[in-house]
């Protein structure tokens, strides 16, 4: 017995020290990714969770697909290329208003709101980083640009937001609307710490990030269309005279293409003197999309669909006739920006000239000048380069360029009574080498508006500018007092998404 | 005085008779299994016989002596030795020669040295049985039958303490002889176990009782009185009223159980061939269902007692050998004793965390401890077929719904393709091609399995080896599943306190699938849409199949043979590793301490070729100018350790049984993913590919419990037993990872009573009651669940045009660290009775199940910006309700026995709440099958149940259409006409009704076995009556939804001059979307299936001595078939629906996506003893 007894103190031992051991296993965290107490604590993993804010910005939620739409169905210079466009799309064409469950606004807004909780977590870690503190702050302001931009995006589209500054932790961290003014406060401030803390420029590795005249140029865009033209011209003049434009219009709308078998066939002008900020994308030669959507994939395509939503084949946008005839007779920016059939295009893949005849292109006509014939957007396509019935484009989208600010610029010495300032800057952009059009000189304010809008839709076709132009313009009362309105009837604000009425109590 | 009998003696033989056997041992299982498993079976086999020395008695026997004695005689120095050591001595003075003069020195010696030297001379052996030494003289192996019962009475010795010897024989009910009976005197340690011949000599005093028993028998005890030879028959046991069960942790007497729980021999699990244990298990216990599912080689869906989650599968926990694991795939079910299922929470809590779907407890066998070599063989060979047909359209009927359809013919059918050859070189034009794609995608499979076992054991050690050989070839191309597999189960006393055992199995498993079976549009469905016109082979394509060409052909399906041969098969292989190993302490007879330490350990490879091919048609997926090359492995290794201290004693009329137990339980998997093109056919790696990606992934989890069990009966009638464990799993959030699974019962053995005694009809009564709470295994959702990890490096912007440019980090989703697990709350009623000495039995079980905290993936605001758009919370509630009976009858007619089993179970499921903003779970939509979903999971409906439009037959004019509510624009004379269920005038999503459920509200199963002379028999019968089948494969041949082709019953389609049908037009695009959900593809669901019939003949044992001059103890042969016949109006291929996804709970169960038949299968085989 007393054996028996020797050898249940050892088990008890044994078992014991088992359990011990045992016990400490039961800590286990993700091994194959770092988590958000562990990352974020260097200046190069904060570079990489701004980066991811950008990733979202390229995405097909945004700029690579969804966001162009939301622009350019309710800018009044696009139409349906044909029943193939899809109904979503379509509806943003239709008045007044899209219905809530749109997936096109569905997906901008859950794109912007990726932005922003990106960037809020960004701004939450930034303050424990201190390996690299220049580095840190540059960030900071990228970050701050960026979430400004989204911010902008929803406040002009669908006024009251809800607005979130801080990171997300819990599942009812809910918020109801904020009013637009609180909304512009936000972004305001933003812009004005993003300015403090950006660089004029960076090395050329880092072409494509936010600069300290980007966020100029966005402020002055902000206050503008807040309706504080003074505000506006005070900061787009800050970078007045640090771009210029360049000579070839087109270099605004070109880039790196390669044809399907992966082969380099056009070396682009991004980055030129002119752009200001241009969301990035590169054609891998792979003829993928990331419709995923979200940008994530580390090998995913880095590519925009917007070649074929305007090109021939998929065909599903084409210029609207209003648009067409906006043009000076002798502008040559309509043969920059429009491709008509009949017109012969140097096509080298495959190889030689491609002439476009109606059969080979499945869109709709248009009427210009009283001629119907097939008509489609020149601007950032690649069928010089490529013919082919899929391939995606990587042609860099230029969200702000100085002929904008130049505009911009215009329209706030307009709007203050100086319409012969707001020509100096409108035949700046009149008279670039390539466009050369003779000089504008209005006498009146408006005068000096017309000649202004007039300038932005010839000039800014299809840049995704217009449907901000319009809302502003249709708020200030110029339609139909200085021109017609561009979509008549057409309801200001989006619907808040029925995927957020839903989902989120504080807003049904 | 004479009789002294002993078991040092027996045992002393014994050994001897071990050693030959293990020679004999060694030498067969060198010749059976001389791979692999040689080492380890010398290894146990030896520390068996190394051991074999010291046994039991070694305490008395190492006692000190000290003693002189010159020619004195045998019983004066043993008189001695009597008072020195502190034993007694019994011996019969006849047979010992008392009074011869022997010479004995020792000096501090080993006692039993001492008798060695004294005894051994004089032909006498001994045998220590408590503080007494039986001396008994060698005669023969065979014992005398007995000694006259005067000789008893004069034995001598005033010093000597001498009981009377009891001897006798044990036989069962036909006279033969039993072996290993163990005969104890009741209250005392004196024991002993009947020999070879059933043969037991025991120490007893008159007035003492000796009780009988052996696993498989009736307890039977008889009181000494004046007769010292007696022979003692022991019944068998009807059903199973000593029967032990495993209930977790250990085991129990049938009679104590208190929770539901239902067993299933070796004998039922192998009569129907099956792959796995799964299979097996089919209609075997009352509230287990099995849905056969998928093609070979997928296991199917096994679900206890209903559905209990939304998010994740209901399957059970298994629990091999104590060893809680997920794989019973390569599980050989030869290997099988007996599978005990832990249905209600009483029962199944003590495996707490990970209990709620029931558990499934098997036992693998043992060797027996009679010293007997056993060595069986267990072989069959069948073929399986599938002998369903759909009515498809042949290359005429296709024309005619061509033109229906599209207004035309196919090109390729219209001259002048249609008189050209089907490829160059060939005499067969399209026109006369007719192909029959279901000929020629099913084909004839045919299943074997071998089996080698090996067994054995004497009082020291025993094992079981077995050696395992599965080969299966599917009835659809590629699919094939091929096992070898090895076991050796051993178990070794060392000393009266240490036992020493172990279990290992070994299998290489090589499953052959095809990579296109979960897809929508699986092969089936191209079988069905696929052109007659067209051939399967092209011998001037490459890769020597044809495909179509959707501008000539009409549509764009694939050809199912070549999908499955060549563009899809992928090989999975296995290897696994299972072991465990225990020593078990004997601190007492009442208190164990068992130690268990287990690996189960399983590599697995997923490689896939698909090949560069051009089938010359000219559709996506036609050619591949670069082979692709997928190179998935898998390891994963669960290490177990379980420590665990039991308790078993009685006092009085109090019998207590306790456990208390620390386990622990470790996963780390790894996986490395690859893939590559190569520009060659003949190059299959990953050597020097092209677009290798490769990705691995490390994972761990961990669950360490504490858990205790206390059992406690009154005479054996009140019963009383709860357990609670505690759990605490590493998945979850910190401050959430432990959690307690209590659970009690209560049973009252009625038959017991006295009130009862008169009542000799019921032979059992039982009534019993538990409550528990359970959880639904937590690794279920990954391994950090609750955390918010950091996606770094997920994604890319190019800054500067640089792919790489900018390596982005991002969070993607919501953290929970509130996340637990989904508890269960369960209570249970049960009644066991037994009549005419259990000649029929009773077994019925009333259950109500209520999860409250089920984690359902609750959506989230796009606004709070994560790409996961929804977090999962324990926020729904389900309940389940049910009834269970499971019935026996045998019963013997002179030679003809005969015996009946039926079990049914009824089920209601409803599931009573969801989350707040979580109105509904639809699921089920796709475009091939209508574009909208099939299922809704709504409060108060069961889970998943259909839900679509009503029908109300087929618009016959166009006032009917506008009259109606408005369907659609193009609605038109000869479409469907949907119910305006909330009359508002128009058919739209909130015109969907329920429709019906998946689960059957009976399923049930009726087994017959009989028995004449040398033949047996059994029939075995399973069905499920009262739930619905969504039967999608009809959308494939009838829903017109796009062109391909279709069923026979598309002639039938409306048309103005053919309105007496129940098809609607024709009409390309289907505007109306006849084809939506909606009742027109609903059916019933029920069947009754003749599930196997085997006949079987065992050889006359005196024709096998004769024949194989008694190398072959046993013989059996047998046939068998499999679903024979289905009784069923279901319209598909087959009313065994299963779940297209069954991994995971995509809420799609009981929708035919065109599912793979169960085949019509034949087997021969034989079984043999040796």
């Amino acid at each position: 017995m007393k054996r028996n007894i020797s050898i249940l103190v050892i088990a008890v031992i044994v078992v014991f020290t088992g359990i011990i051991a045992c016990n400490k296993k039961l800590d286990i965290t993700d091994q194959n990714n770092p988590t958000t107490e562990s990352y974020f604590k260097s200046a190069t993993e904060l570079q990489n969770g701004v980066n991811a804010i950008y990733s979202v910005l390229r995405s097909g939620e945004l700029v690579g697909r969804e966001w162009f739409f939301t622009h350019d169905m309710r800018g009044g210079e696009t139409n349906a290329g044909g029943a193939q466009l899809e109904a979503p799309r379509a509806e943003l064409l239709k008045q007044p208003s899209p219905a809530p469950s749109n997936s096109v606004i569905s997906n901008v807004w859950a794109g912007a709101y990726q932005m922003i909780n990106r960037a809020n977590l960004m701004i939450s870690k930034a303050p424990g980083i201190t390996d690299n503190s220049a580095l840190r702050d540059r960030l900071v302001g990228e970050t701050k640009f960026l979430r400004a931009w989204a911010y902008f995006e929803l406040v002009t589209q669908w006024g009251d937001v809800p607005l979130y500054t801080e990171p997300i932790t819990s599942s009812t961290g809910f918020k109801g609307k904020s009013p637009v003014a609180e909304i512009y406060t936000l972004i305001i401030a933003d812009l004005i710490d993003a300015i403090a803390k950006l660089p004029v420029s960076y090395g050329s590795s880092d072409n494509g990030r936010a600069t300290k005249g980007a966020a100029y140029a966005m402020l002055g865009k902000v206050q503008m269309q807040k309706g504080d033209y003074a505000a506006a011209k005070t900061a787009l003049l800050q970078i007045y005279g640090k771009y210029s434009l360049v000579d070839n219009y087109q270099w605004n709308f070109d880039g790196d293409i390669k044809d399907d078998n992966n082969v380099g066939v056009a070396t682009g002008h991004e980055f030129n003197a002119e752009s200001i900020f241009e969301v990035v994308f590169v054609d891998k030669g792979d003829n993928n999309f990331n419709w995923g959507y979200n940008g994530e994939g580390s090998t995913s395509p880095l590519s925009t669909v917007r070649n074929q939503e305007y090109g021939i084949t998929w065909g599903n946008v084409i210029p609207s006739d209003r648009f067409l005839n906006e043009f000076e007779a002798n502008d040559p920016r309509y043969k920059f920006t429009i491709y008509e059939e009949g017109d012969n295009i140097l096509t080298s893949v495959p190889a030689g000239p491609l002439k476009l005849t109606a059969a080979a292109m499945n869109i709709a006509t248009s009427v210009k000048g009283g001629v119907t014939i097939k008509r489609f957007f020149r601007k950032y396509n690649i069928y010089e380069y490529v013919n082919s019935g899929f391939h995606p484009g990587g042609l860099n989208q230029r969200v702000i360029r100085y002929a904008d600010v130049l505009l911009m610029l215009a329209e706030c010495e307009a709007e203050v009574g100086t319409p012969a300032q707001a020509a100096i800057y409108i035949n700046q952009v009149r008279s670039r080498p390539s466009v050369n059009m003779p000089a504008v000189a209005p006498a009146t304010k408006n005068d000096a508006l017309k000649a202004v809008m007039h300038e932005r839709s010839v000039e800014l076709g299809a840049e995704e500018v217009s449907s901000i132009d319009i809302l502003r313009w249709r708020a200030k009362g110029y339609f139909p007092s200085l021109i017609p309105d561009r979509v008549p009837g057409q309801v200001a604000l989006f619907p808040i998404p029925a995927s957020e009425t839903s989902t989120n109590p504080l807003i049904k | 005085m004479r009789a002294c009998f002993d078991q040092k003696t027996l045992h002393n033989q014994n050994i001897a008779k071990a050693m030959k056997n293990f020679e004999f041992s060694y030498q067969l299982i060198y010749r059976f299994m001389r791979i692999g498993l040689l080492p380890i079976l010398l290894i146990t086999t030896f520390a068996g016989t190394l051991y074999a020395n010291h046994s039991k008695g070694q305490e008395v026997l190492s006692r000190k002596v000290s003693l002189v004695a010159e020619q004195k005689e045998v019983k004066a120095i043993l008189n001695e030795l009597s008072k020195i050591a502190d034993i007694k001595f019994v011996y019969s003075a006849q047979r010992i020669p008392c009074k011869q003069k022997v010479s004995l020195r020792a000096k501090d010696e080993n006692l039993g040295d001492v008798l060695d030297e004294l005894l051994v001379p004089l032909d006498i052996f001994y045998q220590v049985s408590g503080e007494q030494i039986v001396l008994m003289r060698k005669t023969s192996d065979d014992m005398p039958a007995g000694f006259p019962s005067k000789e008893a009475d004069k034995m001598a010795g005033a010093d000597l303490y001498v009981a009377k010897v009891i001897t006798g024989r044990v036989t069962n009910e036909a006279g033969d002889p039993l072996v290993g009976v163990s005969v104890l005197v009741k209250g005392t340690s004196r024991g002993t176990t009947t020999n070879n011949n059933g043969v037991f000599s025991i120490s007893a005093d008159a007035g003492e009782t000796l009780e009988f028993s052996i696993i498989g028998y009736r307890l039977n005890s008889i009181k000494i009185g004046e007769a010292s030879n007696i022979t003692i028959q022991l019944a068998a046991e009807v059903a199973g009223l000593n029967e032990i069960v495993v209930v977790g942790y250990g085991t129990q007497k049938r009679t104590l159980v208190t929770g539901a729980i239902s067993s299933v021999n070796s004998k039922t699990l192998n009569e129907v061939p099956s792959v796995s244990i799964s299979q097996a298990l089919q209609g075997r216990v009352a509230g287990l269902t099995v849905t056969n599912n998928g093609s070979p080689g997928t296991q199917p869906i096994v679900r206890i007692r209903g559905i209990s989650s939304i998010s994740f599968a209901s399957d059970p926990l298994y629990v091999v050998d104590g060893f809680p694991t997920g794989d019973l795939a390569t599980i050989d079910t030869r290997d099988i004793e007996s599978v005990d299922v832990l249905k209600d929470a009483s029962a199944a809590a003590i495996y707490g965390s990970r209990a709620t779907n029931g558990v499934v407890m098997v036992t693998t066998k043992k060797g027996r401890r009679d010293s007997k070599m056993r060595v069986s063989l267990d072989s069959y060979y069948g073929t399986q077929k599938i002998t369903k047909r759909l009515d498809l359209l042949d290359t005429e009927g296709f024309k005619k719904y061509a033109i229906a359809y599209t207004g035309s013919l196919v090109p390729r059918l219209a001259p002048p393709l249609v008189d050209q050859p089907v490829y160059t070189g060939a005499t067969q034009t399209y026109g006369q091609t007719n192909t029959d794609w279901q000929d020629a995608y099913f084909k004839t499979g045919f299943m074997t399995q071998h089996n080698v076992g090996l067994s054995g054991g004497n009082g020291i050690s025993r094992f079981y080896a077995s050696g395992g050989y599965t080969n299966q070839q599917g009835t659809a191309p590629s699919v094939a599943y091929k096992r070898y597999n090895f076991r050796i189960n051993s178990d070794h006393v060392i000393s009266k306190i240490f036992t020493f055992g172990e279990n290992l199995y070994i299998a290489a498993g090589d499953q052959a699938y095809d990579n296109n079976e979960t897809g929508s549009r699986t092969n089936l469905v191209n079988v069905i849409r696929m052109m007659p016109h067209i051939p399967v082979y092209d011998p001037t394509s490459i890769g020597g199949f044809r495909g179509v060409d959707a501008t000539k052909d009409g549509g764009d399906p694939t050809n199912p043979v070549e999908d499955a041969t060549l563009k899809n098969p992928g090989k999975r292989t296995t290897a696994k590793i299972f072991g465990t190993a225990y020593l078990e302490v004997s601190f007492t007879n009442w208190l164990k301490f068992r130690s268990t330490f287990g690996v189960d350990y399983a590599n697995g490879l997923d490689y896939r070729f698909a090949p560069i091919f051009n089938d010359n048609g000219a559709i996506a997926g036609s050619s591949a100018t670069q082979a692709t090359i997928t190179n998935n492995r898998s390891l994963s290794t669960i290490l177990l350790y379980t420590e665990q201290l039991s308790f078993d004693k009685t006092f009085g009329d109090h019998h207590v049984n306790a456990i208390a137990v620390y386990e622990f339980q470790g996963q780390k998997t790894k996986n490395e993913n690859g893939s590559g093109n190569q520009p060659s056919n003949d190059l299959k790696t990953l050597n020097n590919a092209t677009n290798v990606s490769v990705q691995t992934l490390i994972g761990e989890n961990n669950l360490n419990s504490y858990l205790g069990r206390i059992s406690y009966d009154y005479k054996g009638k009140y019963l009383l037993s709860g357990a609670v464990r505690r759990d605490g799993l590493s998945v979850w959030a910190p401050g959430k990872k432990w959690a307690t699974f209590p659970s009690g019962s209560i049973g009252w053995r009625i038959d017991q009573e006295d009130f009862m005694k008169g009542m000799s009809k019921i032979s059992e009564l039982k009534v019993r009651a538990g409550y528990g709470v359970t959880g639904i295994n937590g690794v279920l959702l990954g391994n950090t669940p609750w955390q918010v990890s950091v996606n770094s490096n997920s994604a890319y912007y190019p800054f500067n045009n640089a792919i790489t440019g900018g390596p982005a980090s991002s969070i993607q989703r919501l953290g929970n660290k509130e996340l637990e697990w989904e508890k269960t709350k369960q209570f249970n009623v049960g009644l066991d009775l037994g009549l005419f000495n259990n000649a029929f039995t009773l077994s019925a079980e009333y259950y109500r199940r209520k999860t409250d905290n089920l984690i359902l993936n609750v959506p989230l605001p796009p606004s709070f910006g994560f790409i996961t758009s929804t977090v999962a919370q324990n926020v729904g509630a389900m309940r389940n309700n049910g009834f269970e009976v499971q019935l026996g009858y045998n019963d013997r007619v002179g030679e003809f026995k005969w015996n009946a089993s039926a079990n049914m179970s009824f089920v209601t499921n409803q599931v009573t709440r969801l989350a707040e903003g979580v109105t509904n779970i639809e699921a089920g939509l796709d475009a091939d099958y209508g574009g909208y979903n099939i299922t809704n999971t709504a409060v108060g409906q069961s889970i998943q149940s259909f839900y679509g439009w009503q029908t109300e037959g087929i618009f016959q004019s166009a006032a009917e259409v506008t009259s109606h509510a408005t369907q659609v624009a193009a609605t038109a004379p000869g479409d469907i006409k949907f119910k305006d269920q909330n009359k508002d005038g128009v058919i739209d999503a909130s015109d969907r009704v329920f429709l019906g459920s998946f689960i059957p509200k009976m399923t049930y199963a009726l087994n017959l076995g009989a028995n004449y002379k040398n033949f047996d028999l059994s029939v075995f019968f399973q069905g499920v009556q009262g739930n619905k089948i969504y039967n999608a494969t009809r959308v494939i041949t009838e829903g017109m939804i796009r062109f391909f082709n279709a069923g026979t019953q598309v002639l039938n389609a409306w048309t103005p001059t053919n309105t007496n049908t129940n098809i609607p037009r024709a009409i390309s695009a289907d505007p109306n979307q006849n084809a939506r959900t909606s009742d027109r593809f609903l059916e019933n669901g029920s069947y009754l299936r003749f599930k196997n019939v085997m006949l079987g003949y065992n050889l006359p044992d005196k024709s096998l001595q004769t024949l194989s001059k008694g190398v072959v103890k046993n013989l059996r042969i047998y046939i068998s078939a499999q679903n024979i016949a289905t009784i069923t109006k279901y319209k598909g291929f087959d009313p065994e629906v299963g779940n297209r996804t069954p991994g995971s709970s995509q809420l799609t169960n009981g929708i035919d996506f065109a599912v793979y038949p169960q085949p019509k299968a034949f087997q021969v085989g034989i079984q043999a003893g040796f």
